[in-house]
């Protein structure tokens, strides 16, 4: 079904929206879920909230992309679910090697370090990516927006992980360097 | 600010971003479009992101010298003689070691045909059943450590490549930058080692690998290709028109450049070169020029056999091959045009193994379908000159 008509369903309060949402994303909702959490059920839930989450958010909202809409929320509902449950312990999988990749540009400090900063975050890391050629972008976003693991990004592009690593190598040297230069404070 | 909040503030970019990097997207030029207002690549510097990516570029270098033919002459191999579809099992030597090749096509050489003005095909040689030798070595590739940093070169011989191409290049006595991977990696234990070394004069640059690697890439309106082909010795320059295209179901869009084929001396085994002059495009304006020295960083596993021509012919029929350009089926022998042993030299793959290598040519209307109407179009096709029995996993999955 159309993403149009499926906005649609929402609207209108038709509860086959859910499983016309599930039919057409949800193998892909699943596979964001997955790249960050290693449980199983915590997946299957962080998809179930991300169906509710679409559920309560449209109406107000009517997204020009249900897809991304859908990608969004399950990735910030499956970073909540992963911060909750990485408070004990040291997380795994794929978001944990991302996470320690980034080490380098970020400081100790805590979320509390202000809005200010963090718009001006959104700001800089905007720019960053509007910055990239469409190759390194995509490189960029499966691995830090995805969470994919290298070895999935290299077969999704049919590159080299080598060269994938590489890549990803140069482009946190350039997003530090940018992040410096914008004054944001590492 | 913390590792948390830059994931935080990632979700914020725009969707179009968003969904052109979800996972099953692959390389597609076509869906690169930056959204509105957005600023986009500088022409004068473009090139210089693209010369990041130029060393993954496949290189070939031939190592059978083939019996001339007569230009454009279609020669079938088998003659007349009927075909014995069955290919002959000869026995393994467990002897030899299982062959690790990780297969990944690099973009732009797994989907494309390659147009030519009529009846200059470069390699119109064709290679006949004396020509192959009974064995031939398979090389581990020593590019690239456990980390995939390129490595291989100690900064001498770094330095003396560098100093070779740069002096060819008349970048004078300019002292190159050194680029250093220290750790970032995210691994504690990576320790910092020299993988390139770049130096940028008169809108050329010039990087040296440690892995072997030289990429050299320039703007083609300040300098032609055929200036750089002639600075570098180049014994031999022909250009094609090469056609690239998205192989996404819902577009197909194309990108044309012209490739250089042959540039280096092809008895220099293991060396090749590949010279891409985009003609539109982001990249438009760029000439892009990557040399794999493959020699220098690779190691003999072992001498193999070598499968008889007549079935890698037989291979063919059945589709047993690894397209190297948009060629799904095999158009039958008699639309070979050109064959040679080639190894397939790139520094990510995990060993140089032998192929047979065939330029078949294709219908009439498929160099109209890309954009050069009254032009001969080709693809090449190639077919495991080792027994796949030896490889770890078979290169023929690779389709």
């Amino acid at each position: 079904m159309e993403d149009d008509r499926i906005v649609e369903l929402y609207w209108a309060r038709d509860e086959a929206a859910l499983k016309e949402t599930s039919l057409k994303y949800g193998s892909f909702i699943h596979a964001i879920a997955q790249n960050v959490l290693s449980s199983a059920q915590d997946c299957e839930e962080c998809v179930n909230d991300t169906y509710l989450n679409a559920w309560n958010s449209i109406p107000p909202a009517r997204p020009s992309s249900l897809k991304a809409f859908l990608a969004k929320i399950a990735r910030n509902l499956a970073l909540d679910r992963w911060r909750a449950s990485n408070a004990k312990k040291r997380g795994e999988g794929n978001i944990a090697l991302a996470f320690e990749e980034m080490q380098d540009l970020s400081g100790g400090s805590s979320q509390e370090d202000g809005i200010i900063e963090g718009m001006l975050l959104k700001e800089v890391l905007e720019k960053f990516v509007d910055g990239l050629d469409a190759k390194e972008r995509r490189i960029f976003l499966k691995r830090y927006w995805y969470f994919m693991s290298i070895r999935e990004i290299a077969a999704d592009l049919a590159e080299g992980e080598s060269k994938v690593k590489m890549t990803l190598l140069r482009l946190r040297r350039r997003l530090k360097e940018k992040l410096e230069e914008e004054g944001v404070s590492l | 600010m913390n590792t948390e909040m830059i994931f935080r503030s990632l979700n914020e970019i725009s969707d179009e971003y968003v969904l052109d990097a979800a996972p099953g997207i692959g390389v597609s030029s076509a869906r690169s479009g930056k959204r509105a207002g957005s600023k986009g690549i500088r022409p004068k510097t473009a090139w210089l992101a693209a010369a990041a990516a130029v060393i993954c570029i496949v290189a070939v270098g031939a190592v059978i010298r083939q019996h001339n033919i007569p230009e454009n002459t279609a020669v079938v191999p088998g003659g007349t003689t009927p075909v014995d579809n069955t290919i002959a099992e000869d026995p393994l030597d467990t002897s030899l070691p299982k062959i690790a090749l990780v297969y990944a096509p690099s973009e732009g050489q797994g989907f494309g045909v390659s147009i030519f003005p009529k009846g200059e095909l470069p390699a119109g040689t064709m290679l006949h059943d004396e020509d192959v030798p009974e064995k031939l070595p398979v090389f581990r590739n020593n590019s690239f450590d456990a980390a995939g940093f390129p490595h291989g070169l100690s900064e001498k011989q770094m330095l003396e490549l560098f100093k070779a191409r740069a002096e060819k290049l008349g970048f004078g006595d300019l002292e190159p930058e050194r680029i250093i991977a220290d750790g970032e990696f995210g691994k504690a234990d990576q320790q910092a080692c020299l993988v390139e070394l770049r130096a940028e004069k008169d809108n050329v640059r010039l990087s040296v690998f440690a892995n072997g690697t030289e990429a050299i890439a320039a703007d083609s309106r300040d300098k032609l290709p055929e200036d750089i082909g002639e600075i570098l010795g180049f014994a031999e320059m022909v250009t094609s028109n090469h056609s690239e295209y998205s192989k996404t179901e819902e577009d197909r869009k194309y990108r044309h450049f012209a490739t250089v084929y042959d540039m280096l001396d092809r008895q220099d085994k293991l060396s090749a070169a590949v010279m891409h002059v985009f003609e539109y495009g982001e990249l438009s304006g760029q000439t892009n020029l990557t040399i794999f020295n493959g020699k220098l960083i690779s190691e003999k596993i072992a001498e193999y056999p070598v499968i008889s021509l007549q079935n890698a012919l037989k291979m063919l029929d059945e589709g047993k091959f690894v397209q190297g350009s948009g060629v799904d089926v095999f158009p039958g022998r008699e639309s070979i045009v050109a064959s040679d042993i080639s190894y397939e030299l790139r520094p990510t793959l995990e060993s140089f193994v032998p192929f047979y290598h065939f330029w078949v040519k294709l219908p009439a209307e498929t160099a109209e379908k890309y954009g050069a109407a009254g032009m001969d179009a080709y693809g090449e096709l190639y077919v495991p000159a080792i027994d796949v029995r030896y490889f770890e996993t078979s290169p023929l999955t690779w389709n």
